[in-house]
């Protein structure tokens, strides 16, 4: 087999039902990557949005996947369309780190937290599970699901494990 | 266009912005210059558009070790700025600054962390001060005090976007490259105006 890196920019929702992609968001801040699988059908996808909510349907309409609200729905929506059951998804959820603690840049300290909290939300009013988090803190993260098995691994400046 | 959105069209796309911000930028690495002791270099100021997407991988390998030097610009033009290069060249001009011998720098600490901050609030003050000059602004141009970052260079570039998103699919930067004598790897300075106010 021979492994598909496929990135997931900023702002960026990649669904995929080929068992050789792993998908890789890189930059993750306050940033959040949902990632979803079906282990049945090896489907899944990852969404890597940056702020809570849109702040105008407009925004909503053009760019959902940059907004948790908009976009969890939407990821869930394409990968029940490549076949997987909403039943049998698992989540897994990453990022939401707080990089700046001057009170100046108040407009992006509670950033992380707040779309930790939207993605929990989105994903627990479709009934979907979070089987793993690696979530908060100070750093940044490199998040990859192979869809091969669905593993999650989460790499930062000092280390690299594997979430699931 | 606001009045501040007016002050940033003018100097990113009036006549004459070519020269000042070019101006500013060597301003800035002068500054550089003479906190560190050595020539710096830069390229020309460059202003920039690029997909936000695109903005983590715009500086080489998204996860790199890096340090950023985040600062704000407050006042008359509002904005953000960031000074960014490296781990191993930010130890040394750390280091530099500090006056340490090389070897003392093994790891960036606290002391590093804020001879770091200094060099990223004096890059965006001499900066501010040129356009200021030009434009007869003075006195309205501040920058924030600065947040430094230590983490993969992705994470650190992505912090430009953030502001950015909730108003525009693209990240305008004016862009210089700042390189020490003798060494190869630049140091990343890039101001982004705040598009919100244009």
């Amino acid at each position: 087999m021979i492994e598909r890196l496929r990135t997931v920019t900023i702002g960026e929702m990649v669904v995929s039902a080929s068992p050789d992609d792993i998908l890789v968001a890189y930059g993750l801040g306050s940033c959040v990557a949902i990632c979803l699988y079906d282990p049945r059908m090896r489907v899944g996808g990852m969404l890597h949005a940056l702020l809570p909510r849109a702040p105008d349907p407009q925004r909503a309409a053009a760019s959902p996947a940059r907004f948790v609200e908009q976009g969890v729905p939407l990821l869930v929506e394409t990968v029940l369309r490549l076949g997987g059951r909403q039943a049998r998804l698992r989540a897994s959820l990453c990022g939401g780190a707080r990089m700046i603690s001057n009170p100046v840049f108040d407009g992006q300290l509670h950033v992380g937290r707040n779309n930790v909290l939207a993605a929990i939300a989105a994903l627990d009013a479709l009934r979907i599970p979070i089987q793993a988090q690696d979530v908060g803190g100070r750093h940044g993260r490199t998040v990859r699901i192979a869809l091969a098995d669905g593993q999650v691994s989460v790499r930062t400046m000092r280390r690299e494990r594997i979430l699931v | 266009m606001s009045e501040l959105g007016k002050f940033w069209a003018e100097l990113l796309e009036g006549p004459g912005s070519a020269r000042i911000l070019d101006r500013a930028m060597a301003h800035a690495a002068q500054g550089l210059a003479e906190m560190i002791g050595q020539p710096v270099d830069h390229t020309p100021a460059t202003v920039k558009q690029m997909a936000l997407a695109q903005v983590a991988a715009c500086a080489g390998d998204p996860e790199a070790p890096a340090v950023g030097v985040y600062l704000k610009i407050e006042s008359g033009l509002v904005g953000w700025a960031l000074l960014c290069m490296p781990l191993d060249l930010a130890l040394h001009v750390a280091n530099r600054v500090l006056q340490a011998p090389p070897a003392a720098g093994a790891r960036l600490g606290r002391l590093q962390k804020s001879a770091l901050a200094e060099v990223g609030n004096l890059a965006l003050s001499y900066f501010l001060n040129a356009v200021a000059e030009e434009t007869g602004a003075a006195g309205a141009l501040l920058p924030s005090p600065p947040a430094v970052i230590v983490d993969m260079l992705g994470v650190i570039l992505n912090l430009m976007v953030g502001p950015a998103v909730a108003v525009s699919d693209r990240l305008m930067t004016v862009e210089s490259l700042f390189r020490e004598a003798g060494r190869p790897e630049p140091i990343c300075f890039w101001i982004a105006p705040d598009m919100g106010s244009r």
